[in-house]
């Protein structure tokens, strides 16, 4: 039997071809849902008196505020947030929504440092994060020369600044530097409480200290003025 | 159609023979070539430099970036790139790049193969500038006086690399100041402190030196080792007891060799007290202190042995604590050596050795700045005994003539003097008198007598007094070769030098001098 001469049986085994393909394309799968694309969640935290900052630190003296900013801002209500503070061995969860409002304390339990966003198809995204409770530096009103007094030399003369500043967390591994600003000149004198300074000519006088720590926290003293009578001179 | 179905039976048998074939198609290991790629960079691409996988650079440095490919580049490839920071940035196997934003970058040369296969390799590179040292505000002020050297001092400083937040490190330097003279007794040495810090201060809770002069330098580094261009360089003073301050000078001066020098401090109030110091100083080694001093007003006065050296006065204060500066000190001696022969006579005997005297107010005159020409030969054999220059002649520097020698004597100022001297000829062709002395009773026979081998004739005989520069007596166009005469004593002086002259017809010319001593006493004879 000679199968080639008979017209219809191309035509049947492409059809039958055919057929086996469409019935493939309805095994395939549905076109998935539209995916949310959440550029970023960023943590922020403010205190009383401060707007919201992605600089997480917070002074002890006031509760503080902890929230969840989601980019674009139009997905944040598709997610949902749990604040928690994790340890190696558990997480506590402290509690949900977009903001959590906590008081800074040396017990960090009620702290929290984990953050974790949950879509609507139960995905999850998790953040470490921390909040660092830093202390404002504050300069002692005391200095050497206190406002008005009278120093007596020349211009070579070495002449005695001292000053004294103080923070909660110096215990806790945080450094102080300080700026001498004599008559609008900064010297950064560091962690120093005290230099010997020189090219004071006579006449009126002021100088202010500047205390910044680690994060960026600091204290200005008001200007202060001083007197140079230059009694080398007059001899 | 009996070719169409031939057609198909034979593609199926050899569809069929290809099965059978399949061990031809396999992978063979042994067949395998291994691509490595390799990056590096050099901060040349043309000299012997070392090609590393990271290294630091300056802002303004170019940064050669190479690649290569073993076993070598001759395969197909579908695509090469280097990336920087995951970011495309070159399709060259190797180029060069200028990069200005400093800190990190990783750099990557990727190739795909033609078996798209991905080869890769990369480099660090960290960029900055050089950190900027605020050498224009630093603590303590350059020239501080009156530092407690009991209490602690406290350096600062600041520094920064720009556009990058880079720690730095510091390269400090304390020492004491070295003078040429210090009159404090008693001070321990000080030890150089030389180290790096990290922090842009230094704390030094040690004693100091009083009434010193110290000095401390600061460079800084950045966490790549960049240095900075700026240095301080900076000084400062400590101050003694109370009461006290001192002086600390700079004495300048051209001369090389040490100069002696007196300094005395006369109190302006209490004339009778006096401070003497004594020292000596040179062009390089030329700062003094003069430690401890009551404080008050002075006159200063300055003198050197070498009377060259002018005296200097001064009225100065020193003040209680303070470290009086002067350092405009000149000492000039612009008085050049005398030169003169020990007969003080510019035309001298021949001699096999010559002697002068080298007069100089700055002593330091030496055979190394005093040269001697016999015209233009240079005499080596030189020397000076007790301020007397000795100057050796040889057989062979005499002549039938006049020589010329010109002696140059420089001191340490570089003060210089250059002077000449006739040298007689020699040997003589005549016989003539010697030194003589008489009484004044006698008298002299004074003789000339040529006796020359080559046959000149002579033309005058003559005799000069030089002393008074008088002609005793001369005889011209004579034919005789020689001449005598006795004059007696009391036509003389004391002493006088008498030159006896010959001249020829060629108009050759030789003279001796000598001296004729007349004398009182009973002492005479021939010297």
């Amino acid at each position: 039997m000679n199968l080639f001469n008979r017209s219809i049986l191309p035509f049947l085994m492409s059809a039958t071809f055919l057929g086996l393909f469409l019935i493939g394309c309805l095994d395939a799968p549905d076109y998935p849902e539209t995916f949310t694309p959440v550029d970023s969640i960023r943590i922020l935290v403010k205190q009383k008196g401060d707007s919201f900052s992605t600089q997480l630190k917070v002074h002890p003296s006031d509760s503080a505020v902890i929230k969840v900013n989601v980019l674009p801002e139009k997905y944040q209500n598709d997610l949902t947030f749990e604040w928690f503070y994790s340890t190696e061995k558990k997480d506590s969860l402290l509690g949900r929504g977009a903001e959590y409002t906590f008081y800074p304390t040396k017990d960090k339990k009620n702290i929290p440092n984990k953050l974790i966003s949950t879509d609507r198809e139960e995905n999850k995204e998790a953040q470490d994060f921390t909040v660092i409770i830093n202390s404002t530096p504050i300069l002692s009103d005391s200095t050497t020369p206190a406002n008005g007094d009278t120093l007596y030399g020349s211009t070579k003369s070495a002449f005695l600044f001292a000053w004294y500043s103080i923070d909660m967390d110096l215990y806790n591994g945080d450094t102080l530097f300080h700026i001498l600003d004599i008559d609008g000149k900064e010297f950064d004198v560091g962690t120093l409480l005290q230099v010997k300074q020189s090219g004071l000519e006579a006449g009126e006088h002021k100088f202010r200290i500047i205390v910044h720590d680690l994060y960026g926290d600091s204290d200005t003293l008001d200007y202060k003025k001083f007197f140079v009578i230059d009694t080398l001179e007059e001899k | 159609m009996k070719s169409v179905q031939a057609f198909i039976i034979v593609a199926t048998a050899w569809l069929f023979q290809s099965c059978f074939d399949s061990n031809d198609h396999l992978f063979d290991e042994d067949d395998a070539i291994d691509i490595i790629v390799d990056a590096s960079l050099s901060k040349n691409m043309y000299t012997l430099t070392p090609s590393v996988k990271a290294d630091t650079f300056n802002v303004h440095d170019t940064i050669y970036f190479l690649a290569s490919i073993s076993p070598n580049k001759n395969f197909r490839v579908q695509d090469y790139h280097w990336l920087m920071d995951g970011v495309y940035c070159s399709s060259e196997y190797n180029f060069k790049k200028q990069i200005e934003q400093p800190g990190h970058h990783r750099f990557i040369f990727v190739l795909k193969d033609h078996f798209n296969d991905i080869h890769s390799d990369s480099l660090d590179v960290w960029v900055a500038d050089n950190p900027v040292l605020n050498d224009s505000a630093f603590i303590p002020a350059q020239g501080t006086q009156a530092i407690d050297p009991y209490e602690p001092i406290y350096f600062t400083w600041s520094a920064k690399t720009e556009g990058i937040r880079l720690a730095h490190h510091f390269h400090f330097t304390l020492s004491e100041e070295n003078f040429a003279y210090s009159g404090s007794k008693g001070s321990s040495d000080f030890k150089v402190i030389d180290t790096i810090l990290n922090e842009p201060y230094f704390e030094y809770h040690h004693e100091l030196n009083p009434l010193k002069k110290y000095n401390w330098t600061v460079q800084a580094f950045n966490e790549y080792n960049l240095a900075s261009v700026e240095k301080i360089e900076s000084f400062f003073y400590t101050k003694g007891l109370t009461g006290e301050g001192s002086l600390q000078a700079k004495i300048s001066t051209s001369q090389q060799s040490s100069i002696p020098i007196h300094i005395s401090l006369q109190n302006k109030i209490e004339e009778d007290k006096i401070l003497n110091y004594n020292f000596s100083v040179n062009s390089s080694n030329n700062e003094i202190s003069l430690g401890a001093i009551p404080a008050g007003a002075y006159l200063l006065t300055l003198n050197s042995d070498y009377p060259d050296f002018k005296t200097i006065d001064k009225n100065i204060d020193i003040r209680d604590g303070f470290v009086t500066i002067l350092d405009n000190i000149q000492l000039t001696d612009s008085t050049p050596p005398s030169i003169a022969s020990v007969s003080n006579r510019d035309t001298l005997e021949f001699s096999d050795t010559l002697k002068f005297i080298i007069k100089d107010g700055s002593g330091n005159i030496n055979t190394q700045n005093t040269t001697v020409q016999l015209e233009t030969d240079l005499i080596t054999e030189r020397f000076y005994k007790d301020s007397i220059l000795y100057v050796a002649l040889k057989e062979s520097d005499k002549s039938w003539t006049y020589r010329i020698l010109t002696i140059s004597v420089s001191d340490g100022s570089n003060n210089s003097s250059t002077k000449s001297f006739y040298i007689k000829q020699s040997p003589l062709w005549f016989t003539t008198n010697s030194d003589t002395t008489i009484f004044k009773s006698e008298s002299i026979l004074l003789y000339i007598k040529d006796n020359n081998q080559f046959g000149f004739k002579v033309e005058t005989l003559e005799f000069r007094n030089v002393t008074t520069n008088e002609t005793i007596v001369s005889i011209s166009n004579t034919d005789k070769s020689s001449f005598s005469a006795e004059l007696e004593a009391n036509l003389f002086d004391e002493e006088q030098t008498i030159e006896s002259i010959i001249i020829y017809t060629n108009g050759i010319k030789q003279s001796k001098t000598w001296k004729l001593f007349v004398k009182s006493s009973n002492t005479k004879g021939d010297i």
